[in-house]
């Protein structure tokens, strides 16, 4: 049969045979419906939790000097930002409490934290410039507290009388939020850091950024070392989207097998019921191949309908429910829907090939 | 185009040995009737030489080469371009429309259908059913469904013609009208027509008697 042909009467047999194709239909859209309100969470889920491992504040590696030892310094930062899956690094002072210098000591007051090196990375600027030793910015939030219109003035350490000339405002990167609530100063390149933030490329990394940036540091005396890794949280994320993968994937062969077997039971009761049909088509010519095209076809086609009806409706009733499923996820359900429908059809496609159309056109 | 059968047997499972080494040539143009008593395998015998049945020994002919023991494909395709069947119940497609039933043989050889419409309407009016073109087979007679089954046999221009018990169903003007038809074809345009019947009247129409 020519190709063009065999398609326009997979589809007039589609529709000849309406309620086996309805079934079909009803089975693949059940088993795209289920799909996506049920491993499509989980995907959903897994995707959330990939996104929210994947944000800097997730990947954030915090090393604190408690005993003042002073091992974050200019030099050590520089070696720790060259080490590579070091997105950034940032090295910050203990804060300090500063007031708006032109109301003087009984004025607002906003935390300091003192930074070596650049601002950038930690903080985003959004008026004025970037501050240069000596120099102050004050988190976007703060200006009001600070009785400020515009980042501009200066900021007076009270204990030390040390003056910050206000050069802009920003809004804090992730892994920084905790600074919205003051300003940062930029340090002396002299300067010793307490605290040192790094945010490193790939959470599943950070075991061996951790090792790589202790080895830099060599603190004398590690008792009085901070560090809080993401190591632990990694771990945690892995062993839950392994989890849910593997829940996903279970639940997923399960709906797709039982769909299967249903399309597989439809379309073998089909061929049995109309088997004079395919008999008398046997018998004028058609070649075995072209009917089991013929019977798959016409499973694919409403297989194709129900898939897409289907993922409307999965659409629907996650969204109803707050789940984003993922798009590519959504396509390979309705892709996959259809072909282990069409897969599903093949043996009863065979059944019917093979049989004796000479004993299905001479049993009344 | 020639048929025939040369040294012929034939057995379904462990049952009865049918056709005795049968060895015939069926002539082009003359309309040919197996017949014998039930059981002697008249329907077999046109379902072996549709190439739908394999003989436990023996072959079967077309145009002095064997013909049922190619592969499947190669004799589906024999079977949409060189024979045409007639059922005795005609056997067309309820959900079809006539000239749709009639025009199925012709996607089976590989035709393209709108192709082969005219030709189809060409026949309808050759057997005075062009009025039913468009009708069910539900809306028509057993005598005009089975002219359509000869029709739809007819469409692809087969040198071959075979007809199981064409007539079993009909009344005598009726089984007429088929066998008119039937001859028609045979003798205009030189077609092997094979006819299974244990029909007396249809033996007094025909050119050939195959007694099994």
């Amino acid at each position: 049969m020519r190709l063009s042909e065999l398609v326009r009467e997979s589809w007039a047999m589609t529709w000849f045979s309406r309620i086996p194709s309805a079934l079909i239909m009803v089975v693949v859209a059940a088993m795209c419906v289920t799909t996506l309100v049920t491993v499509g969470s989980s995907a959903g889920a897994v995707a959330s939790v990939t996104q929210r491992l994947e944000e800097a504040g997730a990947r954030r590696l915090v090393v604190g000097d408690g005993g003042r030892q002073g091992f974050i310094n200019g030099r050590t930062l520089g070696e720790v930002r060259a080490v590579s899956g070091v997105q950034s690094a940032h090295a910050l002072g203990l804060p300090f409490d500063a007031v708006n210098g032109v109301f003087g000591a009984g004025g607002p007051s906003v935390p300091v934290w003192p930074v070596l090196g650049e601002t950038s990375g930690m903080a985003r600027l959004v008026r004025g410039r970037a501050p240069l030793p000596g120099e102050a910015i004050v988190s976007i939030t703060r200006l009001n507290a600070l009785r400020l219109q515009e980042p501009a003035g200066y900021l007076v350490n009270p204990d030390t009388q040390q003056q910050y000339a206000i050069v802009g405002a920003f809004v804090p990167e992730p892994g920084f939020e905790d600074t919205s609530a003051g300003a940062l100063a930029v340090a002396p390149p002299d300067a010793i850091a307490q605290e040192l933030r790094i945010i490193v490329d790939d959470i599943t990394r950070a075991p061996v950024t951790v090792k790589a940036v202790m080895g830099i540091l060599s603190p004398a005396d590690p008792s009085t070392v901070r560090v809080e890794s993401p190591t632990a949280l990694a771990q945690t994320a892995r062993d839950l989207h392994a989890q849910l993968v593997r829940q996903g994937r279970s639940l997923l062969f399960m709906i797709l097998g039982a769909g299967g077997f249903f399309v597989a039971a439809v379309v073998l009761a089909d061929v049995l019921v109309r088997r004079r049909d395919l008999g008398r088509r046997r018998t004028l010519g058609i070649s075995r191949l072209d009917l089991i095209a013929l019977v798959v076809l016409r499973a694919l086609w409403t297989a194709a309908l129900g898939a897409a009806l289907g993922v409307a409706l999965g659409w629907w009733l996650t969204s109803r429910q707050g789940v984003s499923v993922p798009a590519d996820f959504t396509v390979a359900a309705a892709v996959l829907g259809t072909l282990i429908a069409a897969m599903a059809s093949m043996p009863p496609a065979v059944f019917a090939a093979t049989r004796d159309p000479v004993a299905v056109m001479r049993t009344p | 185009m020639t048929l025939a059968v040369d040294s012929l047997r034939f057995r379904y499972g462990k049952g009865e040995e049918l056709f005795d080494g049968l060895t015939h040539a069926f002539t082009p143009g003359a309309v040919t009737a197996l017949t014998g008593p039930s059981g002697r395998g008249k329907s077999t015998l046109l379902y072996v030489l549709g190439l739908l049945l394999t003989p436990s020994s023996g072959s079967v002919l077309i145009d002095g080469r064997e013909a049922s023991r190619l592969r499947d494909g190669a004799r589906s395709g024999l079977r949409a371009s060189t024979i045409g069947f007639v059922f005795q119940d005609s056997e067309l497609d309820p959900h079809r429309t006539v000239i749709d039933s009639v025009l199925e043989p012709a996607l089976y050889a590989g035709h393209r259908k709108r192709a082969m419409v005219g030709r189809a309407r060409e026949l309808l009016t050759e057997f005075g059913l062009e009025h039913r073109a468009d009708h069910r087979p539900g809306q028509v007679s057993g005598g005009q469904a089975q002219r359509l089954a000869i029709c739809r046999a007819l469409l692809n221009d087969p040198p071959i013609v075979l007809a199981d018990e064409p007539t079993g169903n009909l009344d005598r003007g009726n089984a007429e009208l088929v066998l008119d038809a039937l001859c028609g074809a045979a003798r205009a345009r030189d077609h092997t027509v094979v006819i299974a019947t244990h029909d007396p009247y249809v033996l007094t129409r025909v050119d050939e008697v195959v007694e099994l």
